[in-house]
């Protein structure tokens, strides 16, 4: 079932009136892209297919809380579909050690032939990342689609663990600069 | 080098972080729970949804295994069968009304016409819920629109002005119209976009066939206590 983002806001609306037909149907439109998320983050069937149920269990108790103006209603379900895996995954595997923010990193260069050639015809996240050292815009990518923590991205970017995260957040804080330009 | 103190905004940062998912559990938790009531921090955090959203594409559909859905239908069903319409339902959660335009307004009136014609059914209305009114005003020139809820059991009205607003110097005031009787002022119009005004007790009753109006006014409300502006928008409230 294909449906417009209207149609979505409006069974989401009626799903917060308690329609429960409306929540099937929200279900059979949105359930495959939902599972996909949460397959996605959390790498495992079992695990993706109890996060879908808890996710859908939220969308019904949270649907009133959808706000038409603020977010497409597809955005809305992903985003509680993504936190809700993310949420499961961090709470099962907690970092065993504590984060440093404040170390000291040099910075890649960042490469302006690239950005030039990218730059021009690319939607914004996608060219911002593409401004990005290629490293940090891997591992913002990663954070993002397969829910990465800390202790993953410091060991696929062999980077040590105190140092990650101001890698990171050098990264957002350029990320950010693009973006509001 | 980098350290917290070139880090300008460090909320802005940990939105990030947030919305990213890499946090820590503990720190994650800490930030959700300020997120849930402090405003500026929901607005960074929409910034960087809205931005993200657009990789959501890159996630792709999977169809899940066809005894789910009869799994969630009964976890959601079968052992809830506490109604959303109530204290913490759509009613009680402005979030959900205030962006809704006209258009899925009218379609929201007609499910919930529809929705309390089967809650009112054969078992008789006085079990469920005191009405609920919801009027959507308009104008002619359509620069001013506005949709009321008004709830009998609390007395409240809930306003959220969709569109116009007053002049500088002026102000709008609400009006409920009962038949042929003149307008009675049920108050101002909340400056915010949404507020509520609360009905005083001789005009609860008034709600089956009201009209509710806005006129234009000098600040501070008609001093003579009938309509002295322009109505500048217009609606009748419909039992919901």
């Amino acid at each position: 079932m294909l449906l417009t983002a209207n149609d979505i806001s409006i069974l989401i609306g009626r799903i917060a009136l308690g329609n429960r037909e409306a929540f099937t149907d929200l279900y059979s439109a949105t359930s495959p892209k939902l599972f996909g998320v949460c397959l996605r983050i959390l790498n495992n069937r079992a695990e993706a297919e109890d996060a879908l149920q808890e996710v859908y269990i939220k969308i019904w108790r949270d649907a009133s809380k959808f706000a038409p103006s603020d977010f497409s209603p597809m955005s809305w379900l992903i985003a509680i579909a993504r936190n809700h895996a993310i949420d499961r995954i961090r709470a099962s595997k907690p970092v065993a050690v504590d984060i440093d923010e404040m170390a000291d990193l040099s910075d890649e260069a960042a490469n302006p032939e690239k950005e030039a050639i990218l730059s021009s015809d690319r939607r914004g996240i996608e060219r911002c990342l593409d401004e990005l050292p290629e490293a940090r815009a891997i591992a913002i990518r990663g954070a993002y689609l397969e829910g990465y923590s800390y202790q993953e991205l410091a060991e696929q970017q062999n980077i040590p663990l105190n140092t990650v995260r101001t890698w990171l957040r050098r990264g957002l804080l350029k990320l950010k600069e693009c973006l509001e330009r | 080098m980098t350290t917290e103190n070139d880090i300008k905004d460090p909320d802005d940062v940990l939105a990030a972080e947030y919305v990213l998912g890499v946090l820590p559990h503990a720190e994650r938790a800490a930030f959700s729970a300020r997120l849930s009531s402090e405003a500026s921090l929901q607005a960074r955090v929409q910034f960087w949804e809205e931005h993200f959203a657009e990789l959501e594409e890159e996630f792709e559909a999977v169809t899940p295994p066809a005894r789910l859905l009869s799994e969630i239908e009964a976890e959601v069903f079968g052992t809830n069968d506490s109604d959303p319409v109530g204290t913490h339902g759509w009613w009680g959660n402005i979030g959900f009304w205030r962006g809704l335009s006209m258009a899925s307004l009218a379609a929201l009136i007609i499910i919930a016409g529809l929705y309390s014609g089967i809650i009112n059914g054969p078992d008789g209305p006085e079990s469920i819920a005191p009405p609920v009114f919801i009027a959507e005003l308009t104008g002619e020139t359509g620069d001013v629109e506005l949709v009321t809820l008004y709830d009998a059991r609390s007395g409240i009205m809930k306003i959220n002005r969709v569109k116009g607003e007053p002049d500088s110097g002026r102000s709008f005031e609400l009006w409920l119209i009962e038949g042929g009787n003149d307008p009675v002022s049920l108050g101002l119009v909340p400056t915010a976009s949404r507020g509520e005004v609360t009905v005083p007790e001789n005009l609860r009753n008034k709600f089956p066939d009201a009209v509710i109006a806005i006129s234009d006014e000098p600040e501070g409300g008609s001093p003579t206590g009938q309509a002295t502006g322009p109505v500048v928008a217009v609606g009748r409230a419909i039992e919901i």
